[in-house]
Parts: structure tokens; C-alpha cells; sequence
């Protein structure tokens, strides 16, 4: 089994920021475990493990690696039953947790596969590549993302500055690590991972949050998580187009986030307070905030953030982005269709004797007739997450 | 509640002689704006990409031994802005963006890249509240024959 023991991620602020700059190292801690050990126990001049399971080709005489905590130990197998394993005894490996145990000569040629998914600008992960490691002796590899990301990056302006908030891709997006291991000339499925974040920049030497962009990742819990720039007051200029870069961050998942603009004149006195309510669809990316414009000549300065009305609201686009979630892809009128299809061509060459799983393209079959009627209403769209494409 | 930081932005509304509207990628992954104005100079570097000699059988007819093989011209634009002291930070970022762009169009927005030269900015008398701040860009290279 492989998983996950170390990621970049940091708590800032009581809340997990999994946002990271993608010029500078992403790096995670893949461990191997092989079988964990349940029990361990002295018996004469042996050590007998109680194991969750036993590798089929492990038998006396080849070299396991027993871990725990910082202890590794190569161990030589005197005999193999059932899941019950005997090692000659040794007092470092008698005592303390229970650990776990790698079959290093019996697993021919172990291997780690890391495959590295973006999600394109449709909610799609694609594949960006694969990294394959091997383990050291405390069964743990070690995987770096980062040059894999840079690919995805582009440092050219792509915003039209035509709509108020818009997710770039190019300037920071999401991530997914899928692991998978081999042996044996064996190559095992892929678990699939949690969900990460890259925005194309960099950290400064001793910043407080390393390589994690902590203080930019707003939060609902912290009123002062940054703007993406550098300037301590940025100028408009009236009639050229501006934006704001933020990250609009997976922390804000079910929250209606709104623009909150305070127009000031040369006094400091208030001329009028707006607020308008951001796409949400464009959520887990880096984003662009254009601001209201059109204003009174008297307007001199202006305020401007993101606030959430701390209203939980159902957000069905995409899941809480930290397991997955981000492979949810809402259902199109045309994979109805294309399932309908498929259904009649099953129907047609086999009979519907042959058509195993009735009960998805029955359903199917009724979404289908209601489409062609018309008859398919709002309430049913929504809650099948059909949209109109 | 409040999720983000209040960023106050300045609104600048008054009218502008020879604009010239950057934008560019900061460390952070951000992107920065600024219209430089006043004074804008042009300027043009060029560079000569070899020449060869041919050869004449009558010289009573030749145009000349020398032929050239190529050139490089790259225009240079400076752009000066009187600025506020706190908006210099800001601006200095600009010599070590890896990406700065020239608005040509602004329906649709269109950019071009650009340059800004090594160690080409300057602040003019920082005593006062605003300094006028220089910088020189080096636009794309026009492309010639050879």
C-alpha cells in the first residue's frame, strides 16, 4: 500500500493551505507499506509477526525490512504460515510499536508511479506525467511536482477583462497526485489523491510560510489574506483595463463570496458602497477581480475586498477539492444521449436480456424521452446536474 | 465577514500626454498595471549582422563590393511617470518581471511583449512626495531580410 505521510501543506491560521508556488520545490513523502504488523511476540530464539496479510511469494530464507518509527531492520525469514511470519530474534526489533514490514527480495523490482493531473478549463483531469521512484529503507520515496506544474504555466496576460472574476489557468490552477506501485512484473491500479493548488510564483527567503502561499489563500476564518500584489495602493487609471489577482482558494467552498467596493472622494468621505456576488464556478484557480468601475468624477480613492455572507450555500459544481472531488464533472445532455444510444445498440445487437445494469439506463432512457419532449423542467436539472450545453 | 485584506486603490482620472499602458507578472503570480505618460522618447538600436564582399569582373560596372547580410534594429521606448513615493516599490518590480506587456488595443485587449532594460530605472529627487521615475523598454525587433 502506498500513502501520502508527507505533503507541503501548512496550517496558516487554524486552516490548511495546500497552495503552493510552482517555481520553487513540491515535494511529497510516498511510504511503502507492504503489511502491517498486528502482532509480535517472542517464541524460544525467534520473533513471531502476526501480519494483515502475506505476500504469495515470500518464503524462507529472502530478506525483509521491518520499520518502525526511525528503526529499520533487515531481517532474514526462517518461515512463512499463513500470515504468520518467524524471523531469528533480535532485541532492537522487540520492543516499542508494532510497525510494519516490506517485502524487499520477495517483491522483484518495486517501483512507485506518481502520476501528476491537471484539471483543464472544463473540470476534466488530464494527465500531465508520471514520476517513478524507488523506496529506501524505511520504505519512503520522495516526489517532486514542480517542474511537471511549470508546464502548465504561461506567463503571458490572458484576461479579456470583460467579466468580473475570472479563473487563468495559465497563472494558477489545481493538482492531483494519483500513486501506484509494481512488483512481480505486476503493475497495480491507481489510488487516486488529494487535491493541490499552484500559483506561478515564488517565496522570498525567510518568509514565515516557506513554499506555500499561506498568507494569500483567503480564508473564513482570517479577515486579512492578501492580494496578489505588490503594490501597497494600486492605481486605477480611468479607462485603461485593471484587475486584481487573487486566489480564489478551495477554503471558500460553499460560501457565496461577494466584491465589496467603498468609494471614497478626496476627503476620505464615503460616496457609495456596492456589492456584487462572484462566480463561484471559477473557484480553485488563481483568479481576476475587475472592479466595478464607472465611477463619479468625485471618486478619488476606493476600497475594495472579498467577503463571504457566512450563509452556507450548496456549490454542486465541484467537490470540497481536497479528495478528489475536483473529478466530479456535471452530466450533459449529451452523455445522456450518448448512454441512450448506447443502451438502443445494446438493446438492438443482444436483446435486452443482455443489458446487465437496466436499472443506470432505464433512468437514462426516461431522462432521455423527457429531453426529446421537452418535458425535462428546471427541478429536474438541477437535481440531476444536467445542464444545457 | 471579511475574507481578503481592504485594498485601497487610487483612482487616477486625469488626462495623460503620450500614454503608454504596461502590465505585468509579478513574483507572486500577479499581475500589475501602470500608465507611464509625459514624456516618451524614441529610440532605435541597430546592429550590423555581417557583411560580404563579392566579386566584381568590371568594375567599370559595379555597383560596389560590399553586400550586406542581415541587420538587427530593436526600437527603444523610454517612458518617464511622476509617481507617489509609496508607488515606487511597486514599480521597481517591473525590472525583474519575467513577463511585461504594452497594451496596442483596448477592444479587444491586445498586448505585446516588451523589455524593460537592465537597470534602466532611475528616481529622479526623492525629497519631495512624488518623484518622477524612467525606464526604458526595448520593443520587438523588427525583422528584416537575410
Amino acid at each position: 500500500m502506498i500513502t501520502v505521510t508527507q505533503d507541503p501543506s501548512i496550517l496558516v491560521n487554524g486552516r490548511r493551505s495546500k497552495w503552493f508556488p510552482v517555481h520553487q520545490p513540491i515535494s511529497f513523502t510516498l511510504q511503502r507499506r507492504d503489511a502491517t504488523v498486528r502482532q509480535r511476540y517472542k517464541v524460544g530464539n525467534e520473533i513471531r509477526f502476526k501480519l494483515n496479510q502475506m505476500s504469495l511469494s515470500a518464503k524462507a530464507g529472502q530478506t525483509v525490512t521491518y520499520v518502525r518509527n526511525s528503526v529499520t531492520v533487515d531481517l532474514v525469514i526462517t518461515s512463512v504460515t499463513g500470515i504468520y511470519l518467524k524471523v531469528a530474534f533480535n532485541p532492537i526489533v522487540n520492543s516499542g510499536v508494532m510497525g510494519f514490514i516490506n517485502f524487499t527480495d520477495a517483491l522483484i523490482g518495486h517501483y512507485i508511479e506518481t502520476k501528476v493531473s491537471y484539471i483543464d478549463a472544463s473540470l476534466i483531469k488530464r494527465t500531465i506525467g508520471t514520476v517513478k521512484t524507488k523506496t529506501d529503507s524505511f520504505g519512503n520515496s520522495k516526489v517532486s511536482v514542480q517542474e511537471l506544474l511549470k508546464t502548465r504555466c504561461d506567463n503571458s496576460n490572458q484576461f479579456l477583462y470583460n467579466v468580473r472574476n475570472k479563473k487563468q489557468l495559465n497563472e494558477g490552477s489545481g493538482f492531483i497526485l494519483d500513486t501506484r506501485e509494481a512488483f512481480n512484473n505486476i503493475v497495480r491500479p491507481y489510488v487516486a489523491g488529494n487535491s493541490f493548488y499552484f500559483a506561478n510564483g515564488s517565496k522570498q527567503l525567510q518568509d514565515p510560510n516557506g513554499y506555500n502561499m499561506g498568507e494569500f489563500v483567503p480564508k473564513l476564518n482570517f479577515s486579512d489574506n492578501k492580494f496578489l500584489s505588490v503594490f501597497k495602493r494600486p492605481t486605477y487609471f480611468v479607462g485603461y483595463p485593471f484587475s486584481l489577482s487573487f486566489i480564489y482558494s478551495d477554503l471558500l467552498l460553499n460560501f457565496q463570496i461577494q466584491r465589496k467596493e467603498q468609494t471614497k472622494d478626496i476627503n476620505g468621505s464615503v460616496i457609495a458602497n456596492t456589492t456584487d456576488n462572484l462566480f463561484s464556478a471559477e473557484r480553485n484557480n488563481v483568479n481576476r477581480l475587475m472592479i466595478k468601475q464607472s465611477y463619479l468624477s468625485t471618486v478619488k480613492t476606493l476600497d475594495i475586498w472579498l467577503e463571504s455572507t457566512g450563509v452556507a450555500t450548496t456549490d454542486n459544481r465541484t467537490g470540497n477539492g481536497y479528495t478528489g472531488g475536483f473529478t466530479f464533472r456535471p452530466l450533459r445532455t449529451r452523455d445522456i444521449t450518448t448512454e441512450l444510444e448506447i443502451t438502443r445498440f445494446h438493446q438492438a445487437s443482444f436483446g435486452s436480456a443482455q443489458t446487465t445494469s437496466t436499472t443506470p439506463f432505464t433512468r437514462n432512457t426516461e431522462i432521455g424521452s423527457m429531453i426529446k419532449n421537452g418535458e425535462l423542467t428546471e427541478i429536474v436539472r438541477t437535481k440531476l446536474n444536467v445542464s444545457q450545453s | 465577514m471579511r475574507v481578503t485584506e481592504k485594498k485601497t486603490i487610487k483612482v487616477d482620472g486625469s488626462c495623460k500626454s503620450s500614454p503608454v499602458y504596461v502590465s505585468w507578472l509579478n513574483v507572486y503570480g500577479g499581475r500589475e498595471h501602470w500608465l507611464f505618460d509625459k514624456i516618451q522618447t524614441k529610440s532605435l538600436v541597430t546592429q550590423n549582422g555581417g557583411s560580404y564582399e563579392s566579386y566584381v569582373s568590371n568594375i567599370t560596372s559595379s555597383r560596389g563590393f560590399r553586400n550586406e547580410i542581415t541587420k538587427v534594429a530593436r526600437p527603444l521606448l523610454s517612458v518617464t511617470a511622476m509617481v507617489d513615493i509609496e508607488d515606487i516599490e511597486g514599480l521597481k518590480t517591473i525590472l525583474y518581471s519575467v513577463n511585461v506587456e504594452m497594451l496596442v488595443s483596448q477592444n479587444p485587449v491586445k498586448w505585446q511583449t516588451i523589455f524593460p532594460q537592465v537597470g534602466s530605472f532611475r528616481i529622479n529627487d526623492t525629497k519631495q512626495t512624488k518623484a518622477t521615475i524612467e525606464i526604458t523598454f526595448e520593443l520587438a525587433d523588427i525583422n528584416i531580410q537575410g
